[in-house]
């Protein structure tokens, strides 16, 4: 994938930043939902390797033991290796996270029918907007998190200490770049920056919604992702929300402190 | 066929000095060389020398001599061995170790085979961490060492402590590349901690280790390793090739020893290719493979038989 280099365009940035985000046509859910469903079939292909299945096996044990040690050792466990096998998980929790957090961003290019190496060249979305791409990225990715919605906020909380800084930023900026790339964006201008830094703010205000929400299926959640992207029709919308996140961040981390106190 | 200076006859400063001054005749820049260019063009053995040799330092030895060099250099230290790690690295090296175990993070009950390891740093640190994290008397470590001395000094060192030597602690002479004593698919974790640099046949004692641990067992080294920096690399050239050799003759009054032990380090494989000899042995690795220390000045490598 190419990165572009941005130049300092200011006509850009005078013509305000988010022209693609603005809904063309009204929203067509069902047909969102079709294509969901059509592509949502597992396609497993190479057997997995030891170390990947200890993780994903972990990860369905999250749930019940949390974001911690033990559900690697659990794994372990349960797949006849001995407990110094946990090791596989180098740095503990921070690394189960990671994992889960790579293999959710893959998944979703897998139900999006992306192949992360090549170009987009999506025939059924083409008459889509670029909003409703992203829309449809977001919606995709955030029903991955659902088996561990309960446990969410945890790891947003191990996420949020300045040690995982590196974790959390290199994971929300493939996220983004990857969504916007699907939806289409080809910028190469201080746009570049601002729609990443946009869609991180809204994708993980949108996941801090989702852990409260107690509705069915989470309706609330996609309808609160809805109004966000409608709302992002200028800078001042895209700061509130980047600053919503790095509040809940800090607030997180000062939870997280407390705690431990 | 390069000519080398014989490091054992030249002191390390004559040998920087004539090197760096042939490299001058030769019209290099010898203002900012490469790390280790200098030394390395006079002293290092290309690879077309003849086969069945291998390296001592800088020195091209019969593969059958480097055992009973070795040895030599470690009957000679083995007394002032801990001091000497000290005053080298300053007192690093105990970071280097913690980390190391902590990295192992062994659960209750873990069976360790610590070779090479010598004055039991490694196995003391285990059975510390044993203790401490799972107040766990049940962990076992068996310690194989190919020098006596060492052996020795390492059951001293068990003697004033509370692990019981019966229960808890082996330890036992052995050679790192042939194992015999010990059974296969019997440990959980094997570790090597700056010992695998010294042995003849680095890829048949990762073999070795491989053979001898469970399935889903753990391979861990810690070693020397390569400095890539080149910022920091220069200084630790410096640092090796000068202060050492000279703390060695002033603490343990044996210069050679510790000229042998800077030159080994940079015979030593890089960090990429010693994790591709881990692999090759059979070993799952996650992610690189191994995670450097202080600049690379050491670096863990870790492997999973998986």
């Amino acid at each position: 994938m190419l990165r572009p280099m941005p130049s300092l365009c200011v006509q850009t940035l005078r013509n305000g930043l988010y022209p693609c985000l603005r809904r063309s046509t009204p929203l067509n859910t069902a047909r969102l939902q079709r294509h969901l469903a059509s592509t949502a079939k597992p396609t497993e292909s190479a057997p997995l390797s030891p170390v990947d299945r200890i993780m994903q096996t972990a990860l369905t044990l999250v749930p019940e033991y949390g974001w911690t040690r033990q559900a690697v050792e659990e794994a372990v466990k349960r797949l006849g290796y001995p407990p110094i096998t946990h090791g596989v998980c180098t740095n503990g929790p921070v690394d189960l996270i990671d994992y889960f957090l790579t293999q959710s961003r893959l998944r979703m290019l897998q139900l999006l029918n992306v192949d992360p190496s090549q170009a987009i060249a999506e025939k059924p979305l083409q008459s889509l907007s670029t909003r409703d791409k992203i829309y449809l990225a977001c919606k995709a990715r955030l029903q991955l998190t659902m088996p561990v919605v309960d446990r969410w906020q945890e790891a947003a909380a191990i996420l949020a200490q300045p040690s995982n800084l590196p974790v959390a930023t290199k994971q929300l900026y493939a996220l983004t770049d990857d969504i916007m790339y699907y939806a289409g964006d080809r910028s190469a201008d201080m746009q570049w920056y601002s729609k990443r830094a946009g869609l991180a703010g809204i994708y993980t205000t949108t996941e801090v919604y989702m852990t409260e929400d107690r509705t069915p299926q989470h309706e609330a959640t996609f309808e609160f992702l809805n109004r966000q992207l409608d709302d992002v029709e200028s800078v001042q919308s895209m700061l509130s929300s980047v600053k919503l996140m790095s509040s809940f961040a800090a607030r997180s981390a000062f939870n997280v402190l407390v705690s431990t106190i | 066929m390069i000519t080398w200076i014989n490091a054992t006859t030249h002191p390390p400063l004559g040998q920087l000095m004539c090197a760096s001054l042939a490299a001058l005749e030769a019209g290099k820049h010898f203002l900012l060389p490469m790390r280790g260019q200098a030394m390395r063009q006079y002293t290092m053995p290309s690879d077309q020398d003849p086969p069945k040799t291998t390296h001592f330092g800088f020195r091209e030895v019969a593969e059958t001599e480097k055992e009973r060099l070795v040895g030599q250099v470690f009957s000679n230290v083995a007394s002032k061995y801990d001091i000497m790690n000290d005053a080298m690295s300053a007192g690093v090296h105990r970071l280097w170790k913690d980390r190391f175990i902590r990295q192992l993070a062994p659960p209750p009950g873990t069976k360790l085979l610590d070779v090479a390891g010598g004055t039991g740093d490694i196995a003391m640190r285990f059975l510390n961490y044993c203790r401490n994290a799972h107040h766990d008397h049940t962990a076992h470590v068996h310690l194989v060492d190919i020098n006596p001395e060492m052996v020795n000094v390492g059951r001293q060192r068990f003697h004033n402590t509370v692990y019981d030597l019966k229960s808890q602690v082996d330890l036992s002479v052995g050679n790192a590349e042939d194992l015999a004593d010990i059974p296969s698919d019997s440990k959980d974790a094997y570790t090597i901690a700056f010992g695998i640099r010294n042995c003849t046949h680095v890829d048949r004692v990762v073999r070795e280790a491989y053979r001898v641990l469970k399935p889903g067992g753990r391979f861990m080294c810690l070693e020397f390793s390569r400095v890539e920096n080149p910022l920091i690399a220069p200084l630790y050239d410096l640092y090796s090739f000068e202060v050492i050799p000279a703390i060695g003759q002033v603490i343990a009054s044996d210069r050679e020893s510790y000229q042998y032990l800077v030159e080994s380090i940079r015979r030593f494989p890089s960090q990429d290719q010693f994790a591709d000899i881990i692999r090759g042995a059979g070993f799952s690795v996650v992610g690189k493979g191994y995670e450097n220390l202080t600049f690379g000045i050491a670096a863990i490598h870790s492997g999973f038989k998986l």
